[in-house]
């Protein structure tokens, strides 16, 4: 670890205006991915502006939706009531992240910044575009049966970690942000990730300084039939395989809407409106979970280890749906 | 003798000493002075050293000293062998040469003020390492240093008995089949610590250990100096099987350090480092081939295994060391084939041998049985023996034919249908499986020291001897031990532990050290119950010659008194009121046994039956329900000795469905080495567990009956996993971890 600087920062203004100074400053939330990769020198900040004590930590209902606070912890936003009951897909994708000592720390503003676990990127003695660009990616001629299918290119294969933001893609959240001037914007989290390209350092859409203050989460009455099913090598605190945030909406048996987003298979939060389209307006059974799960994994590109996700997604996503349907309503 | 404590489920002596953080763990004491060393590992697999550069390491602030190649210490030479008292990790001294045998290999120590400092000093020595050297750390990339092994531990692992072969090929039925299990690490949840401190030509070392008296014997080697100028101290161990035993390179450099700057040193391993520089177990590849006639009689096995080994020295992980005994099979051979790797030396890790020498025996029976529409269970018991083969000398104790009975009885085995996918519940399949547990009966040998003394508060006994708690409950096992022998209430007696001043005890492992110190602690009571009865014979009243006759006093509670006449009892601070001394002490030891002696071998046993439900569609795994029941002896602490067998079976889950350390072949380092990467069971996988024994004392064994438990949990646990899977899926996966991917796969 290398010596760097602390800042507490009293209000938003002052915390943008402290990371604007010097290339070097990072805002310090949870700090469950940044003091892991700082032990590991992977991120070597000369500067971190603590923002846990500015005023984003609660979770407000609006008439058109809910109102995350950035600083709102994830096994806090995991037990609220109308999460759990108006969104439900939410609440099981984060409560099927990391453990619960982890979700007591990790914010909702941080968890949309959680870096990949790739082991090279997290090797300082590895080639790793994400982290050194131009360095080269030893996850192609790796190990790679962690890596992603979808979204890859030739300079980077990093899965995309989170399983909270998996829904969130699947509920079209969108994140409010305010920047150095004081202006503030809303990003749609599905505009929100680069896909890495030539320039997989370059990892969401957000300038240097700019500040994630709340997340929101639109009303949307499918949402309440939604569901997250991850797949992993052990029960709890360990990364997907494969994952799939579902929400359904139905006439009859006949599906009206359906939403669907891919979790550990993707460069980034992955939504596939393949999949949505090839359900919607048909039979909500399976030949048609089947076809929409075709459809997800058609971009698929397997590595030399992971060619076995592309079944697994596939069957991961076919089994959420038949979950969800199973369930009462 | 009446028991009262033996056997119960008592709680933990140091329980709250541990969950109020009042256990005092190695790198837990607070040394005046103290400095922190940082280890530098080597980022080249192979090749040399072309250059370090630690200018700006050692201009950095804080930094106190930077050891390298170039500047360590000589350090004689270190023993590197369990019946010579101690071994060094590795023989090759730390830091000796420009040399790199693997990844990760320690290049330099960076000792500063503070560990920050320390840490951030170490990230900026640069090391320029010479390029394109061959390197392997996979069997198969590595086929070309293939050889045969030396023993391990005085036992050939490579022989022939019979005619294996002859008796194959014309066998009714035959099983050949491979079976793999991969690199695994302990992971000890204490990570590997050292402090050490000099004054004058005395060196004191907390170290995070599970053989005080080995790593005495080793750093007085390394530093030539006489045993007693070297004082080990570790009152506790947070975990170690198998991989604290022998002494480390980063003990032996804080030493070093210490010793060059008149400081205390403390230096901490790192995960990665703990996964990535402490001896792991060698991945095995094992093949099976096994002949039976059509009514389940085996007439002969082969059991060729391959491990790996590092570029320099060698630890062959003993796979055949269950086959060759387990079953009566008159015609058996096994071979042992090794590579050399740039790894790390593969190391002791629970069950050394039997763990993946199980998995794959007791796969290859489930598949035999298959074969011979045979019950599993029933296989084995045709199959079972009363002598073991190796040594031709009967079993001293052997109830494995009722632990299978039991086993199967509180399972629920006889409702089995043994055909695959027979079980199915809604999305899930479900599957039973069982397999055989064994580990020998080991018994190192342990000097213990009993003292039995009187203050105002009452009397009081001390039990002592070097032997360390790794976790497994030593505290708790002697004090209780000790309580009972003495008559005493559990409270009135105190056991010291983790100290190399105090009197001689074998390394905790082998699950031995139970049965080494009980007896000892035992004999010890004995001889202070004699002489407790010499002074009642010259004082009290109808006493008079008692210590001729000592096994008609009852001592309980403190006080002694003849069978006859409980009520005219004597306390025993009386007693030591009239002792020239207010003190009476008495030693008493135990010998080695390592597996058998002249009349006997001596093994342990047991029957584990798992219940498993695989989600099909996603190859997901799922363990719901195990039965496990044991043959160790006697039990002495009932709830230390469940925690253990749990503790072993949880192990036994890893190794099935999750844990595998992974290298990258292209430049030789492990992808997975911190405890997010390597994994290991988390609650969430572990079912309700049925664990029960059968407490038959084995008194060919020792005074007090008992086997060790600490490893025989883990051992069959992977393969009755896996044969429930065969059984749920009709997949039968040969190569360890079961994982999605695989099942999806087959």
């Amino acid at each position: 670890m290398h010596p760097f600087e602390y800042v507490e920062a009293t209000d938003p203004a002052a915390a943008i205006h402290a990371a604007g100074e010097g290339a070097q400053s990072v805002f310090f939330a949870g700090g469950t991915t940044l003091i892991d990769l700082m032990k590991l020198d992977v991120m070597t900040p000369a500067k971190l502006v603590d923002v846990n004590h500015l005023p984003f930590s609660s979770i407000e209902e609006q008439p058109d939706g809910i109102l995350i606070g950035a600083n709102v912890r994830n096994s806090d936003l995991a037990h609220h009531a109308t999460i759990r009951e108006q969104y439900p897909v939410l609440s099981e994708a984060l409560l099927a992240g990391a453990s619960a000592q982890l979700r007591n720390m990790a914010s909702t503003g941080g968890n949309l910044l959680q870096r990949t676990r790739c082991t090279y990127f997290r090797d300082i003695n590895s080639a790793c575009n994400k982290r050194q660009p131009g360095s080269g990616c030893d996850a192609i001629t790796g190990v790679n049966r962690m890596h992603a299918i979808l979204g890859t290119s030739d300079y980077c294969i990093a899965t995309h970690p989170s399983d909270m933001c998996v829904a969130l893609v699947a509920l079209d959240a969108v994140i409010h942000t305010q920047m150095h001037n004081g202006t503030k914007r809303q990003i749609p989290i599905t505009e929100f990730y680069l896909l890495p390209g030539e320039t997989p350092e370059r990892e969401t859409v957000l300038n240097r300084a700019e500040l994630i203050t709340h997340v929101h989460l639109p009303a949307n009455p499918m949402a309440r039939r939604s569901h997250y099913l991850k797949v992993r090598d052990r029960a709890s605190y360990e990364f997907a395989l494969a994952s799939a945030a579902v929400a359904l909406e139905t006439k009859g048996q006949t599906i009206t809407r359906a939403s669907v987003a891919l979790g550990g298979v993707g460069t980034v939060p992955w939504r596939s409106k393949e999949a949505e389209a090839a359900l919607t307006g048909k039979p909500a059974e399976r030949v048609t979970f089947e076809a929409a799960a075709d459809a997800a994994l058609a971009p698929a590109k397997p590595q030399h280890h992971n060619a076995f996700k592309i079944e697994l997604a596939k069957r991961t996503l076919v089994l959420a749906l038949e979950e969800l349907m199973a369930r009462s309503f | 003798m009446t028991t009262t404590l033996i056997g119960s489920p008592v709680n933990r002596v140091d329980g709250r000493k541990k969950v109020t953080g009042a256990a005092q763990y190695a790198s837990e004491f607070v040394l005046g002075e103290m400095t922190h060393g940082v280890l530098v590992s080597s980022s080249a697999a192979g090749g040399k050293i072309r250059n370090i550069d630690t200018a700006e390491a050692k201009q950095a602030p804080g930094v106190l000293l930077v050891l390298t190649h170039k500047n360590a210490p000589h350090l004689g030479k270190m023993p590197n062998d369990m019946m010579a008292g101690g071994v060094a990790a590795e023989a090759r001294p730390p830091l000796s040469d420009d040399q790199i045998l693997h990844n990760g290999q320690y290049v330099a120590m960076v000792v500063a003020e503070t560990l920050e400092q320390a840490r951030y000093a170490a990230s900026l020595v640069k090391v320029d390492y010479t390029k394109g050297e061959r390197f392997a750390v996979a069997i198969e990339d590595a086929e070309d240093t293939r050889y045969k092994p030396g023993d391990f531990m005085g036992q050939p692992l490579t022989f022939e008995r019979g005619h294996w072969k002859k008796e194959f090929e014309k066998a009714d039925v035959r099983l050949d089949a491979t079976y793999s299990t991969p690199t695994e690490h302990p992971c000890a949840l204490e990570p590997h610590a050292t402090i050490a401190s000099w004054s004058d030509d005395t060196l004191t070392v907390y170290n995070a250990t599970q053989w005080v008296k080995g790593d005495q014997t080793v750093l007085s080697a390394a530093f030539d100096l006489k045993p007693e100028k070297v004082h080990i101290i570790c009152p506790f161990t947070g975990g170690m099987f198998g991989s604290k035993g022998a002494t480390a390179a980063h003990t032996i450099l804080a030493a070093a350090a210490a010793r060059q700057l008149k400081r205390p040193v403390k230096c901490i391993l790192t995960r990665p480092q703990v996964l990535t520089d402490v001896g792991h177990r060698s991945e095995t590849i094992q093949r099976f081939q096994i002949g039976a006639t059509r009514d389940g009689k085996i007439t002969a096995m082969r059991h060729h295994v391959t491990t790996h080994t590092s570029l320099k020295e060698e630890f062959p992980e003993p796979a055949s060391i269950s086959s060759r005994m387990l079953y009566n099979i008159e015609n058996y051979a096994t071979e042992h084939d090794m590579v050399r790797l740039n790894v790390v030396k593969p190391s002791w890790m629970r069950a050394p041998g039997e763990m993946p020498g199980q998995y794959a025996q007791e796969s290859a029976l489930d598949e035999l049985a298959y074969e011979l529409a045979m019950d599993p269970v029933d296989l084995r018991r045709r199959n079972h023996a009363t002598i073991d083969l190796t040594t031709n000398k009967p079993f001293s104790s052997n109830h494995l034919l009722e632990c299978y009975d039991r086993g199967a009885e509180r399972f629920g085995w006889s409702a089995r249908n043994p055909l695959p996918r027979s079980m199915p519940d809604g999305n899930e399949l479900i599957g039973w499986g069982m397999a055989t547990a064994t580990y020998p009966g080991y018994l190192m040998g342990a000097a213990v020291n009993v003292r039995l003394e009187s203050d105002s508060s009452g009397v009081h006994a001390t039990v002592s001897t070097a032997g360390t708690d790794v976790g497994t409950g030593m505290y708790t096992m002697l004090t209780l031990v000790t309580a009972e022998a003495l008559g005493l209430p559990l409270e009135r007696v105190t056991a010291k532990l983790g100290d190399s001043d105090l009197l001689q005890c074998a390394v905790a492992g082998g699950s031995n050290l139970t049965a080494s110190t009980a007896p000892a602690a035992t004999d010890a009571c004995t001889e202070i119950k004699h002489e407790l009865l010499k002074l009642a014979a010259d004082a009290a009243d109808g006493f008079t010659g008692a210590h001729k006759h000592a096994n008609e006093f009852i001592f309980n509670n403190g006080r002694v008194a003849h069978r006859s006449d409980p009520a005219r009892s004597i306390g025993y601070a009386e007693l030591l009121s009239l002792n020239k001394h207010p003190f009476l002490e008495a030693q008493a030891q135990t010998k080695p046994i390592f597996g058998h002696n002249d009349e006997y071998s001596f093994h342990s046993s047991g029957a584990h039956f798992v219940e498993v439900r695989v989600t099909p569609a996603i190859g997901r795994v799922r363990v719901s329900r195990i039965v496990s029941v044991f043959d160790c002896g006697r039990i002495l602490s009932a709830k230390t000795a469940r925690s253990q067998f749990m503790g072993g079976i949880v192990f036994g889950i890893g190794a099935a469905l999750m844990e595998e350390l992974t290298y990258d072949r292209a430049h030789g380092q492990p992808v997975n080495a911190d405890l997010a990467g390597y994994l290991v069971p988390v609650h969430a996988d572990i079912p309700e567990m049925d664990i029960s024994w059968i407490d038959e004392p084995d008194y060919n064994f020792n005074s007090i009956g008992c086997r060790g438990i600490g490893e025989i949990g883990i051992t069959g646990v992977p393969a009755a996993i896996a044969n429930a899977v065969y059984h749920a899926t009709g997949k039968r996966v040969r190569d360890l971890p079961i994982t999605p991917d695989k099942l999806l796969a087959t």
